[in-house]
Order: C-alpha cells, then sequence, then structure tokens
C-alpha cells in the first residue's frame, strides 16, 4: 500500500474534522476524495502530507509511519517522497520557472538541473523555463508546480484541488498531464476536488463523508 | 541553488529596503574605518616625521616649536641666542645641531633658512632627502658676520639659493635656477624682500612637511637688513649620540634660563591623546549609527515576515525544515550587514582618501588611504554578528510559521 490510515481523528477547536478508521491506497493509484466545502478534504491531504499532524491514530506513507516520525524527519521525508500541488499554485515569485523546480529538489539534498530542465520540457514549458510565475498564465504556472512535485521522483503525489484557479478547459488538461505524468512515474496520485467535471475522469472516487465514520 | 539563492533572492525582492538598511550600516562602518585609519596613520605619519630626538627652541609652548619647526605648521614669534646653538653645536653629546630660522614665506609656503646640514638629516631610516640639483651653499663665516651685525642684504657678498619642497616646487613652478622672492611673515601678501635668491636644488617627494618648505642657506636669512636684528634664531634640531644622551641633554637644556628642549615624537603622542577623545565621540556616534542600521534591519524584516508567510509556508511545505527557514533570515540579516560592512570599508577609503589629501595639502604629512588595517576585518566580523543578532527576532517568527496556516488561500 502506498497511503495507509489507521484510526486517524483531527479535531479543531473541539470540532471534529476527520475520523477516519481506515483508508488503503494502493501503490500506483490513482484515486479521488470528493466532499463538500470544509469538509476537511485539505486537512486530510495535509495529515498525509506531514504538514498537520493527527491527534490520534497512524499515518503511513510509502511503507514509513510518519505519525512516528519527528518533525524534521517528517519534512525530509516530505521533500523526498511527497509531492504536493496547489490550488493555488504556491510557486515562489522571486524565482523562475526552472528555480522553483530545483527548489523542490534543494530540501531533498539533491539539486539537478538537468532533470529539473526534462521535467519543464515533459510539461510543455521548455520555452518558459526562465520566466517567472508572474509571467505565466495560471495553466502555465500549474504545470511549473506539477513539474516541481515531480522533483524527487516522489511516491505519492497530493493534489489539492488543483483545477480550481483554472478555466474548465485548462483545467481538464492539467488533469490528464498529472494522471499521465503519475502513471509514467508510477507515483500514487491522491486528488481532492469538489469539481464534477474532475472527478468524472476518474474511476476511483471516494466522498470524505463516507470515509468519515 | 543553494540557501544562499534563496537569501540573495529574498533580499532582491526588497530592493529599497535592502539597499536603504544595508546603506546606513555602510555609512557607520565607514566613518569607523575613516577615524580609526585617519588616527593610526596620521599618528605614523606625524611621528615619522618627528625623527628628530631634540628640538630645541625658546621657552613657550612645547607644542607649537614642534608645528613651527618640525611641520613648518605654527608661527614661531619668538627666538633664543643664537649663543646657544653655537654651545648646543660644541656639546660633546650633540652629534650635530642643526639651526632654523622661519618669518618667510612665498607664495603661501613656509621659507626655512638653515644650514646645510639639514639635508643630511634622515627623513626616514637611513634615507636623507634627495635633491634634483644640489645643495644651497653655505658660509659658516658669513653667517659669523652677519650674526655679529655686519653686512646688509647681497652686500654681505654671500649667496642667495634655496632647495624647494616637491610640492612647492610644483605649486610655484620653480626650477633649477628659477628666481625666487620671499616676502616677510608667514602669511600670503607679505612684503616682499629686496633680495632674490636662485633655486638650485628641487627636493624629492619625501611625503613629509619638506615637501611644502621652500629652504635658504642660513646665511642669507641673516643677510637681510629685516632679520639681522639681534642675533637670535627660531630653533635649533639636534641628533644627540645615542643611549641616554638625549634625556640627559633635554634636562640640561631646560634648566637654561632662555631655552627649552622637547622630543617631537612626545609632543605629538600628546597631541594625539587628546585628539584621541574627539575620536572616542565620533566612533561612539559611528557606533551608535552601526547599531541603528542594524534595528533597521530587524524592523524591515520583521515587518516583511506577514507578506512572506506564504512563501515561508511554501518552503516547509517543500520539505525545508524550522531551522533551515530560521537560517535563512538570519542569513539575510547577516548578509545586509555583510554588503553594508564591506561597502563601508570602501567608502572609508575613500573617505580616508579625502582627508590624506586635505592633511598631505595642509601638513604635508602624507598617509595612505589603501593600507589595510587588520582591525577593519574585526568590525567587518563584528557588524555581521550584529546582523545575525538583529534578525533573531523575526527569524523566531518565520521559524513558528504553520505550513497549513500560511498555505490557506486566506493568508
Amino acid at each position: 500500500m502506498s497511503v495507509v490510515l489507521q484510526g486517524v481523528r483531527k479535531a479543531f477547536n473541539g470540532s471534529p474534522i476527520l475520523a477516519i478508521e481506515r483508508l488503503e491506497v494502493p501503490k500506483g493509484a490513482q484515486k479521488v476524495i470528493t466532499g463538500t466545502s470544509g469538509s476537511g478534504k485539505t486537512t486530510l491531504l495535509n495529515v498525509i502530507g506531514g504538514i498537520v499532524s493527527p491527534d490520534a491514530g497512524a499515518v503511513t506513507v510509502a511503507g514509513t509511519e510518519l505519525t512516528a516520525l519527528s518533525e524534521p524527519a517528517r519534512d525530509r521525508f516530505r521533500a523526498e517522497k511527497i509531492g504536493l500541488v496547489f490550488q493555488t499554485f504556491n510557486l515562489l515569485q522571486g524565482f523562475s520557472a526552472l528555480e522553483n523546480v530545483l527548489l523542490g529538489m534543494l530540501f531533498a539534498g539533491k539539486t539537478d538541473r538537468a532533470r529539473a530542465q526534462g521535467l519543464l520540457e515533459r510539461v510543455g514549458l521548455q520555452d518558459r523555463m526562465g520566466h517567472h510565475p508572474s509571467q505565466l498564465s495560471g495553466g502555465q504556472q500549474q504545470r511549473v508546480a506539477i513539474a516541481r512535485a515531480l522533483a524527487n521522483r516522489p511516491e505519492v503525489i497530493l493534489a489539492d484541488e488543483p483545477t480550481g484557479n483554472l478555466d474548465p478547459k485548462t483545467g481538464a488538461t492539467i488533469v490528464d498531464l498529472l494522471k499521465e505524468i503519475c502513471r509514467e512515474s508510477g507515483a500514487t496520485l491522491l486528488l481532492v476536488t469538489h469539481q464534477p467535471n474532475v472527478m468524472q475522469s476518474f474511476t476511483d472516487v471516494t466522498d470524505l463523508k463516507d470515509l468519515n465514520r | 541553488m543553494s540557501l544562499w539563492t534563496i537569501v540573495l533572492r529574498n533580499l532582491a525582492q526588497r530592493k529599497l529596503s535592502s539597499a536603504l538598511t544595508a546603506a546606513s550600516v555602510s555609512l557607520g562602518v565607514a566613518v569607523v574605518v575613516t577615524v580609526l585609519a585617519l588616527k593610526a596613520q596620521s599618528l605614523e605619519g606625524f611621528a615619522r616625521c618627528a625623527r628628530y630626538h631634540l628640538v630645541v627652541g625658546p621657552k613657550g609652548s612645547a607644542l607649537q616649536l614642534v608645528l613651527g619647526t618640525v611641520y613648518h605648521l605654527d608661527e614661531l614669534s619668538a627666538t633664543m641666542p643664537w649663543a646657544r646653538y653655537k654651545e648646543l653645536a660644541a656639546h660633546k653629546a650633540v652629534k650635530f645641531a642643526v639651526p632654523i630660522s622661519v618669518g618667510d614665506q612665498v607664495g603661501g609656503f613656509r621659507v626655512v633658512a638653515t644650514t646645510d646640514a639639514f639635508f643630511d638629516l634622515e627623513i626616514e631610516a637611513g634615507r636623507p632627502p634627495e635633491i634634483e640639483g644640489r645643495r644651497f651653499k653655505f658660509n659658516a663665516e658669513q653667517l659669523e658676520h652677519a650674526m655679529a651685525g655686519h653686512g646688509e642684504g647681497h652686500e654681505h657678498g654671500g649667496d642667495f639659493e634655496a632647495v624647494a619642497g616637491s610640492t612647492a616646487a610644483k605649486a610655484l613652478g620653480l626650477a633649477v635656477g628659477s628666481p625666487l622672492l620671499a616676502s616677510h611673515g608667514l602669511a600670503d601678501g607679505g612684503e616682499k624682500h629686496q633680495e632674490t635668491w636662485t633655486v638650485v636644488g628641487v627636493m624629492k617627494p619625501t611625503g613629509t612637511p619638506h615637501d611644502r618648505a621652500v629652504f635658504i642657506n642660513l646665511d642669507s636669512f641673516y643677510g637681510i637688513r629685516d632679520h639681522r636684528a639681534a642675533a637670535r634664531l627660531s630653533a635649533v634640531l639636534v641628533e644627540a649620540r645615542g643611549g641616554n644622551a638625549p634625556d640627559q641633554l633635554r634636562a640640561e637644556i631646560n634648566d637654561w634660563p632662555d631655552a627649552m628642549a622637547v622630543k617631537p615624537s612626545l609632543v605629538i603622542e600628546d597631541l594625539f591623546q587628546l585628539i584621541g577623545k574627539v575620536d572616542i565621540l565620533l566612533l561612539a556616534v559611528a557606533v551608535l549609527v552601526i547599531v541603528v542600521g542594524a534595528v533597521s534591519i530587524l524592523v524591515s524584516i520583521y515587518n516583511s515576515m506577514a507578506e512572506r508567510r506564504r512563501a515561508i509556508a511554501i518552503l516547509r511545505a517543500l520539505g525545508a525544515r524550522r531551522t533551515t527557514i530560521l537560517s535563512i533570515v538570519i542569513l539575510e540579516a547577516a548578509a545586509l550587514c555583510f554588503f553594508g560592512g564591506a561597502a563601508g570599508l570602501f567608502l572609508g577609503h575613500l573617505l580616508t582618501a579625502v582627508a590624506s589629501r586635505v592633511l598631505s595639502e595642509g601638513a604635508g604629512v602624507s598617509i595612505s588611504a589603501v593600507s589595510f588595517d587588520p582591525r577593519e576585518l574585526g568590525i567587518l566580523a563584528a557588524v555581521v554578528l550584529l546582523g545575525v543578532l538583529a534578525g533573531v527576532v523575526p527569524a523566531l517568527r518565520a521559524y513558528r510559521t504553520d505550513i497549513a496556516d500560511g498555505l490557506s488561500p486566506s493568508s
């Protein structure tokens, strides 16, 4: 299994957000978690990504129990094994597309310029490597973010509403690219969205409320 | 790609505040460097010129005597008896004694009347001044004749010759063979003497006050009617015969009722100790400017933290540890101080160069603007350390940034 959640509980200000008895995502799977706004989809990804610690339960990603790691070890694990794609792209503004991808490699301890360039070529940005985020369209920025997420050959890609800030046509292209690129690399894709058109392109769709017991 | 790339890029994104805060640090460092360089080098420069064992002159201000004879700066209105020079010249503890008399100028440059022995006095160890052309001819008999109150002007029959210092020669357009007309008094515009001297030599640059003076033979000075009054002279430069002789001689001379002896090096040290108090005040102001610069760096980075919250959260999400974020922010503050400090060192040397020119033109003492003081490395290190301290507060704020909060669309 690529991702396993066992008895995970998370509450904010006393309000329970997550209460997942068990969630298993097989290696190489492409799974969508859906749910209404505020239902805890982002929190779920943050828990799996080691960004937020659960109040209880165990989170295992790529065979490593994240909940047993210290914070610095979790940071290192996230850098090496998890790729993140956000709704708002979250590229660093002062850096070029290529540098944003290299930044994705920096904290895993290995910056490989050739690989970064190759990834940007793979997402169709061979002519935009030196461009800064402000010089790129939303779709292009999300492509940079995808290239960055793949920088360290992660085992899991966590995508949080990756089409939320894109028009439907660009969104569909990005989703296709994500799926295709994860298939090529063998990475597990866990995507959260509330957009029906995105859900429709996946076969494995689970509503968060069905996970929360 | 390294942490330094992130640090430098972050600074570049806040160009104006980075430049202004670094500039305030650089100003402080520049003043510190200038004050230290000027103090150390001018002391060294002044001390280098104060090579004579003793200066013997009329009783009065030791500082005035040294400034007037060694540096050609102050006026020497009082005089000492010629007989005292004779006594010194014959003294067994005296290696040689060189009489000088001042009171004239040419084009604003001091005219120093002395004997040809003056050119044997070293300007640095083993090196007397070099002259293009030759020394003036000194006629001891004519001098004795004049001191005895005989003869007048050219009528006394001696030579009226001059050797010009390099700066004076350049400014006055003097070369070997040039005629020279001196004026009475040390201020420009005094009454011209009727006598004409001939330049027979031009000193090569010495980096000492000699450069800003014109030297004439003492017998010609006393051959002028105005100077031939009462067999007196301005001062005597004395080289004693090693060991304790200078101190013993000084004590002996200071018992004389009509003359005193001073050690120029001690007088200059005293002068610089006095000036040192002003230095401390200047240094305190400069350090304050540096501290204000460091505080402005703190405030500038701290205020930028709110807008950088998302960027920090992104770095954390990409795997940067809290301590990495802490390091980045501290390095930013340290880098601003380093760049400011380095610019300050450069600016300090630039200011020293300007001051050096002023000092050289005003006092003839040359100091080097490019000479590196090892303490400057210490200043730079201290400034960088101050930057590190200034970076701690905003760095702690960055350290505490919550990734999930920072990444939320509302942040």
